[in-house]
């Protein structure tokens, strides 16, 4: 089955577009001022974190995919008012999704349990091909058995990616064997229990900056502006 | 386009835009894995794979000589190897090979670490548990070839701090 779900020229031009108002955005909001209150850079320096603050919040989304367990998981329904953090990735992945939920899995160990209870990991496996529910469940086991593992067809995981307002995966580098690499978003999304996402989180994450964040978060929230 | 759709779309833009890159690692400590030919190996390590099909292999080459060299191929007794980049753009993160091999800068080192190069290994032959080594031969431009065992780790040793000692 091939897959190409993005490339083409016409979301090309959308994100160009996009790009052309996001740095108008950022114009403005240079123009406007500094550190107000409902600075989220100001907020995330206060509280200490390592995080990379977003520009705007972004709602938790609603979306629906297949659990691990072959069932459905509505998204916003199921985090709501919870520390979530989502990832997009897929388990075919050499390199950065073991990675990034190993350095998660890492910094999760260092604190205490009644705080890892209230952190929700949810990752979305991106490869509706070979990410099927019993492989990622058995991937997401390497790391963390209560990470909680989604995945689903094609257009229901495009869906997702964009409630989610990441870019949109799709099949890569395809070799002559029949393998095949596939593109997915790069950063993490944490949604505090005001269902915000105010903060993203970068690849080289290690587990000592997961700790440390992820500790403030749950101990703190995000501040009200 | 509408409003909203707009806004979104330049949201999502604006985390793209902000993508950071990631964290050095740390320089090489202790004995070298290999060395000849003017280059070394430092701190060659495989995660413990999560996926029963697919490795990734992470090292630092350090040029010994001065002169630079060119890491040109990876193999390996654990299944395919090559070498790969995976870098960040558009808030995508891909993944491509490294077909012209990749540069040991003179006096300076090429790092294989997560999120950047990597030998990535797949079609495995043996399920490679954390404690078994596995034998893996680099072939340099000018070196030639160097061959070293490396062996398994947890997988969630972590990125950003190098291999687990």
């Amino acid at each position: 089955m091939l897959r190409f779900r993005s490339g083409r020229p016409s979301r090309r031009a959308g994100w160009l577009a996009a790009l052309l108002c996001a740095s108008s955005l950022a114009a403005c909001d240079a123009r406007d001022g500094g550190a107000t209150a409902g600075d989220p850079e100001a907020a995330a320096a206060r509280l200490g974190l390592v995080a990379t603050a977003l520009p705007a919040p972004l709602p938790r989304p609603e979306f629906s995919l297949t659990d691990t367990e072959g069932r459905r998981y509505d998204f916003r329904t199921a985090t709501a008012g919870r520390l979530t953090l989502l990832f997009f990735g897929y388990t075919s992945c050499p390199d950065i999704c073991p990675a990034q939920l190993g350095s998660l899995a890492a910094g999760l160990r260092q604190l205490p349990e009644s705080v890892r209870d209230e952190i929700v990991v949810v990752f979305v496996g991106v490869d509706a091909e070979r990410d099927e529910p019993e492989r990622v469940r058995e991937w997401l086991d390497h790391f963390d058995s209560r990470f909680v593992g989604l995945t689903g067809s094609e257009e229901q995981l495009a869906t997702a990616e964009r409630a989610a307002l990441v870019p949109t995966s799709f099949v890569d580098q395809r070799r002559p064997d029949g393998s095949y690499t596939v593109a997915h978003a790069s950063w993490a999304l944490v949604y505090t229990p005001d269902d915000q996402a105010h903060l993203r989180y970068g690849t080289g994450t290690t587990p000592a900056q997961w700790a440390h964040d992820l500790g403030v978060l749950a101990a703190r929230g995000w501040p009200a502006s | 386009m509408s409003d909203t759709r707009g806004r979104r779309a330049a949201l999502a833009t604006v985390l793209a835009v902000f993508a950071c890159g990631r964290q050095p690692g740390p320089p090489p400590r202790g004995a070298a894995d290999a060395a000849g030919g003017g280059v070394a190996i430092y701190g060659a390590y495989i995660p413990a794979p999560a996926a029963p099909d697919v490795a990734a292999l992470y090292l630092v080459v350090r040029d010994e000589d001065g002169d630079g060299d060119r890491l040109l191929s990876v193999r390996s007794d654990a299944g395919d190897a090559e070498l790969h980049e995976t870098r960040e753009e558009s808030g995508l993160v891909r993944m491509q090979p490294a077909r012209d091999g990749l540069p040991v800068p003179a006096g300076g080192e090429l790092r294989l670490e997560p999120g950047g190069a990597h030998g990535m290994l797949t079609r495995l032959t043996q399920p490679l548990a954390v404690g078994s080594r596995v034998h893996v031969t680099l072939e340099f431009e000018h070196a030639g070839r160097l061959a070293l065992e490396v062996p398994v780790v947890p997988v969630d040793s972590g990125v950003g701090q190098g291999p687990p000692r």
